[in-house]
C-alpha cells in the first residue's frame, strides 16, 4: 500500500472518529459539507485537473437534486432508483452541454456554461407548479429511507454521506491516477502538445466534464436525501461559484484540496452568516485574496513547500 | 409608438452599460463579471447624492449625474490597480476576481445601504402627450388619447444616451486618446513598444468602463429604483448585447443594444418574462458556441 | 503507389489567404530513411510537415500514410497511427516534472505493466540524458535541456516516422554531437524527416536531402548532389 491511499484512508478514518466524538451541531454541519466536497471533487476534476473553468456547475448539482427528488415526489419512486435517476440526469446533462460548450474555449466556455446553468435555473422556476419554485419543497420520509435506513436520522445520516464521501474520493483517487486522468493533466498543461502525442484531447475533455457532472450530481441528489429539501437556490449563480471557491481554496488539481476548502469555507460562512446578512462578502473577499496571494490555494501551497508528493 | 419609446429607453440604458463592458473587454481582453456592480453603484449613488442635496431634485440630479461615475470610476481604477495589475490581466483569474468584486461592491452596499428599494426623483417630469391620428366620420383628424403619453424625463435619457454615444464615438475615432486606446487594443505589446504606457490605458479604461454603467444607472433610476441587487440584470443583458454585437465591437455593441432593447418589450408579448429570459439565455450561449465573433462582429484572428 | 514508401503527399497544397504556401507538392520518403528537408526561411517547410501531421488542413492534395490514405484524419488519430513530432517552439508540459512528460509520451501505445512502462520511460530519458533532471519540472529546464526533452518524448512514442522540427536549435556543440549520435542509433527503427538549419549535421546525418524554396520542392538527391546543386545556390545565396 502506497503512502497515498494511506493518506486517503486515513482521512475516511479520521472523518470515522469524529462521528462518535463531534457534538450534535457540528455532527450534521459535517455531514453537509462531505456532501458538499463530493461537488467540490467534481468540480475539481474538470477545473484542476482539465483545466476547464466553469461558471455553471450549480446545474449538474441541481440536475441531481431534482433528478432525484421530482421522481420521488411526482412519479413516487423509492429512493435508490430516485437517486440513480438524479445521477443520471446529471451525467447526461454534462455529457449534453459539453457537445456544445466544449467547441469553445477559455473565456467563451465560462460564459457558455454560465449561460446555461441560468437557463437551467430559470427553467426551474418555470416550472414551478411541480418545482415550488425558489420556494422549493421538503421531501417526505418515504422518500428518505432505503431498506430499514432512515437517513433523517443524525446518525444514519453522517454515515451515509461518509460512505458517499469515501466512494468518491477513492473513485477521483483511481480516476487522477489512471492513464486517461493523466492525459487530462496533459490538456491542461498544453492541449496542442497533447494532441500532438495522439490524444484526442476533445473526447477527453468531455469525458472530465461528463464525470464532473456525475460527481455533481451525486452530490446533488444526495443532498436531497440527507437534507430533505429540495429548492432553486440550489441551482442558482452562489452554488456555480462555491465549488470554485471551495478548489480555489483548498487547492486546483489535488485530491484532498476540495476537501479542505469545503470545510474552510463553509464554516467561514456559517461563523460570518451569524455575524451579519451581508455573509457573501466573506466569499468576495477571500476570491479576491486567493486570486492575489495563494493561487494554488491551501493544499497547493503545502504541496509546493513540503510535500511534492501528494496527488 | 409608446412601446417604442419604452424600448428606446431600454436601449439607450443598455447601450451604454453594455458599452463600458465592450470597451474593457476590447482593449483589456478581460471580461469584469463585477460590471452590473457598477451600475448597481451608479444608481445607489445617486440617490445617496440626492438625499444629501435634498429639496431640488434637478440639482440633486445634476451632481448625481457627475459624482456617481467619478465615484465608481475611481473605485474600478483602485481595483485595477490593487488587483487586476497583480494578477497580469490574466483572462481566468480576472474573471475569478471580478466574481469576488461583485460580492464585495454588492454586499457592501447591502451592509450600508440596506436591503429596501428607494426611488430617486427625476428632476423633470412633465407628461407629454402623443398625437394619435384617426380617420373619423370628419375624416383625418389628430387627437390626443388618453394613456398614450410619456414623460419629458424619458425622451430626456433617449437624448442624453445619444449624445454620449456620440461623444465615445467621437473620442475613440477622433482624439489622441482613442488612437491610444485602439492601438493598445491591437496589440498592447507593440503599444508599449512605442512608449504608451499600457497599465495606465488599463486603469483608464476599466475606469471608464464602470463610469458608464454607473451614468446609464443614474439615469435610469428616477424611473427604476436604487436595490443592491440591481446589478445582475443590467449585467446579463450587458452580456448578451456584447456577444451578439460582437466581442469588442463597439458599433455592433450599439446596433445589439438597440435590437435587445427594443425586442426586449416584444418578446415578453408573447411569452413570461421567465420563458423570454430562458430564451436568451440559450440564444447567447449558442451564438458564442457557434458564432464567437458575434453576429454583427467582423472575424478576429 | 511504392509500396516501399512509408510517407507519401500527391499534389499537397496550402493557401493561406492570397500566399501558397505550400504548392502541388509530390513528396516520397521510404521507409527506414533519414531524410532532411531543408530550405531558406519562409520556404514552407513546417507548413508542410504542419499538413502532413495535421496540425494545418491540406487546401488540396492527399497524404498517405503506411499505405493508408490519411488525408482527412484528425492530427491525433495520424500520431497514433505512428508518426511523432517534436516542435519548432519547445513545446512540453512546463509544470510536469522531466518524468512525467516523457512518461505521457509513453503511455498512449505502450502495452505492458505499470512497472514497464515506468522502467521504458527511464530508459528514454537515459537515451537522451536526461536521467538525472528526471524528477525537475520541466519548466525550470535549461533551454537546450528542454529541446532533448523534446526529442526525448518524440522517441518515447516509438514512432514509425518522426518528424524533427529544427531539432538543434539552441543546442551547444557538445549536445549536437550527442544528438548527432542519438538520431544515428533510432534510425534503425525508425524512419526520420528532418527540418534543419545546421549543414553540418543535414550532411553528415542525411541520407538523401530535399530542398523546398517558395513552397516548392525544387531539388532532391543525396548530400553530394545536393551540394553540387546550382538552383540550390541560388535558392539559399539569392533568397
Amino acid at each position: 500500500m502506497n503512502r497515498n491511499l494511506a493518506l486517503h484512508l486515513a482521512v475516511i478514518a479520521a472523518l470515522y472518529i469524529l462521528h462518535l466524538t463531534l457534538p450534535a451541531y457540528h455532527h450534521g454541519q459535517v455531514a453537509r459539507i462531505m456532501v458538499l466536497a463530493v461537488f467540490a471533487m467534481g468540480y475539481n476534476i474538470l477545473f484542476g485537473y482539465s483545466g476547464l473553468l466553469s461558471l455553471g456547475h450549480a446545474m449538474f448539482f441541481a440536475a441531481g437534486m431534482y433528478g432525484m427528488g421530482l421522481s420521488a415526489q411526482h412519479l413516487g419512486f423509492a429512493t435508490l432508483p430516485a437517486f440513480l435517476i438524479g445521477i443520471l440526469c446529471a451525467t447526461a446533462l454534462a455529457f449534453v452541454v459539453g457537445l456544445l460548450a466544449l467547441r469553445t474555449i477559455g473565456v467563451g466556455f465560462m460564459i457558455v456554461t454560465l449561460m446555461f446553468a441560468q437557463a437551467g435555473y430559470l427553467t426551474i422556476l418555470y416550472f414551478g407548479e411541480y418545482t415550488r419554485g425558489d420556494e422549493g419543497f421538503v421531501l417526505t420520509n418515504t422518500a428518505r429511507n432505503f431498506g430499514n435506513l432512515d437517513f433523517s436520522t443524525a446518525d444514519t445520516r453522517y454515515l451515509a454521506a461518509l460512505c458517499l464521501f469515501s466512494g468518491a474520493l477513492l473513485l477521483k483517487l483511481l480516476i487522477v491516477r489512471s492513464k486517461r486522468g493523466r492525459v487530462m493533466v496533459a490538456v491542461r498543461e498544453n492541449e496542442e502538445r497533447a494532441r500532438m502525442l495522439g490524444y484526442n484531447t476533445w473526447s477527453t475533455k468531455l469525458y472530465a466534464l461528463t464525470l464532473s457532472g456525475l460527481f455533481s450530481g451525486a452530490s446533488g441528489a444526495s443532498y436531497a436525501i440527507l437534507f430533505g429539501y429540495v429548492g432553486a437556490s440550489f441551482a442558482a449563480v452562489p452554488y456555480s461559484i462555491f465549488p470554485l471557491l471551495w478548489v480555489l481554496v483548498g487547492g486546483a488539481g489535488t485530491t484532498l484540496g476540495p476537501v479542505i476548502g469545503t470545510a474552510f469555507m463553509f464554516y467561514l460562512i456559517d461563523y460570518a452568516s451569524g455575524v451579519t446578512d451581508a455573509y457573501m462578502l466573506v466569499v468576495g473577499v477571500t476570491l479576491v485574496l486567493i486570486t492575489l496571494f495563494v493561487p494554488g490555494g491551501i493544499l497547493g501551497l503545502v504541496k509546493s513547500r513540503f510535500a511534492r508528493w501528494i496527488p | 409608438m409608446l412601446a417604442l419609446i419604452e424600448g428606446l429607453v431600454q436601449a439607450a440604458v443598455l447601450s451604454l452599460t453594455a458599452l463600458g463592458l465592450s470597451l474593457v473587454f476590447g482593449v483589456m481582453r478581460v471580461v469584469n463579471v463585477a460590471h452590473g456592480e457598477f451600475f448597481m453603484l451608479g444608481a445607489v449613488i445617486a440617490w445617496w447624492v440626492a438625499t444629501l442635496v435634498g429639496t431640488n431634485p434637478a440639482l440633486g440630479f445634476i451632481a448625481a449625474l457627475i459624482a456617481a461615475p467619478i465615484i465608481a470610476g475611481l473605485i474600478a481604477v483602485i481595483t485595477d490597480w490593487l488587483v487586476l495589475k497583480r494578477i497580469n490581466y490574466d483572462p481566468e483569474a480576472t474573471i475569478v476576481a471580478t466574481i469576488g468584486l461583485l460580492y464585495i461592491l454588492q454586499q457592501s452596499v447591502l451592509m450600508t445601504f440596506g436591503p429596501d428599494a428607494r426611488p430617486v426623483e427625476a428632476p423633470f417630469n412633465t407628461r407629454l402627450a402623443i398625437p394619435w391620428i384617426e380617420n373619423t366620420d370628419a375624416g383625418w383628424a389628430l387627437y390626443w388619447p388618453w394613456g398614450l403619453s410619456t414623460t419629458s424625463y424619458k425622451l430626456f435619457v433617449i437624448v442624453a444616451a445619444i449624445a454620449l454615444l456620440s461623444l465615445i464615438w467621437y473620442i475613440m475615432s477622433r482624439t489622441k486618446l482613442g488612437l491610444i486606446l485602439r492601438a493598445t487594443q491591437l496589440d498592447s505589446e507593440t503599444a508599449l513598444a512605442f512608449g504608451i504606457p499600457v497599465e495606465r490605458v488599463y486603469a483608464l479604461v476599466f475606469g471608464i468602463g464602470a463610469a458608464l454603467a454607473a451614468v446609464a444607472a443614474v439615469l435610469i433610476v428616477p424611473i427604476q429604483q436604487a436595490h443592491y441587487l440591481m446589478g445582475a440584470d443590467p449585467l446579463l443583458l450587458s452580456f448578451i448585447v456584447v456577444i451578439i454585437g460582437g466581442l469588442g465591437s463597439l458599433r455592433g455593441t450599439v446596433i445589439a443594444a438597440l435590437i435587445i432593447g427594443m425586442s426586449d418589450g416584444i418578446i415578453s408579448v408573447f411569452f413570461t418574462p421567465t420563458l423570454a429570459k430562458i430564451m436568451a439565455t440559450l440564444l447567447v450561449a449558442m451564438v458564442l458556441v457557434y458564432r464567437p465573433q458575434g453576429l454583427f462582429g467582423t472575424r478576429r484572428v | 503507389m511504392d509500396t516501399m514508401n512509408l510517407l507519401e503527399t500527391q499534389k499537397l497544397t496550402r493557401h493561406f489567404g492570397g500566399i501558397t504556401a505550400v504548392d502541388d507538392v509530390n513528396f516520397s520518403l521510404k521507409d527506414g530513411e533519414i531524410r532532411a528537408l531543408i530550405g531558406p526561411n519562409g520556404a514552407g517547410k513546417t507548413t508542410f510537415v504542419s499538413l502532413v501531421t495535421g496540425r494545418i488542413e491540406a487546401s488540396s492534395g492527399r497524404i498517405s500514410f503506411a499505405h493508408e490514405d490519411i488525408t482527412h484524419l484528425p492530427a491525433h488519430k495520424r500520431i497514433a497511427r505512428g508518426m511523432g513530432y517534436t516542435f519548432q517552439i519547445t513545446s512540453i508540459f512546463p509544470d510536469l516534472d522531466c518524468f512525467e512528460n516523457v512518461h505521457l509520451a509513453a503511455q498512449r501505445n505502450f502495452e505492458g505493466p505499470a512497472r514497464k512502462l515506468y522502467s521504458f520511460t527511464r530508459m528514454i530519458l537515459e537515451q537522451v540524458g536526461l536521467n538525472t533532471y528526471r524528477t525537475d519540472i520541466a519548466g525550470d529546464l535549461a533551454y537546450g535541456h528542454q529541446r532533448l526533452l523534446e526529442i526525448a518524448m518524440g522517441l518515447a512514442q516509438r514512432p514509425k516516422l518522426l518528424i524533427l522540427d529544427e531539432p538543434t536549435q539552441g543546442l551547444a556543440g557538445g549536445e549536437i554531437k550527442d544528438f548527432m549520435h542519438l538520431i544515428r542509433e533510432v534510425s534503425d527503427r525508425t524512419t526520420i524527416l528532418l527540418i534543419e538549419h545546421n549543414m553540418d549535421v543535414v550532411m553528415s546525418l542525411a541520407e538523401k536531402i530535399t530542398v523546398m524554396d517558395q513552397g516548392k520542392i525544387i531539388a532532391e538527391g543525396t548530400p553530394e548532389e545536393i551540394q553540387a546543386n546550382e538552383a540550390v545556390q541560388t535558392a539559399y545565396l539569392g533568397g
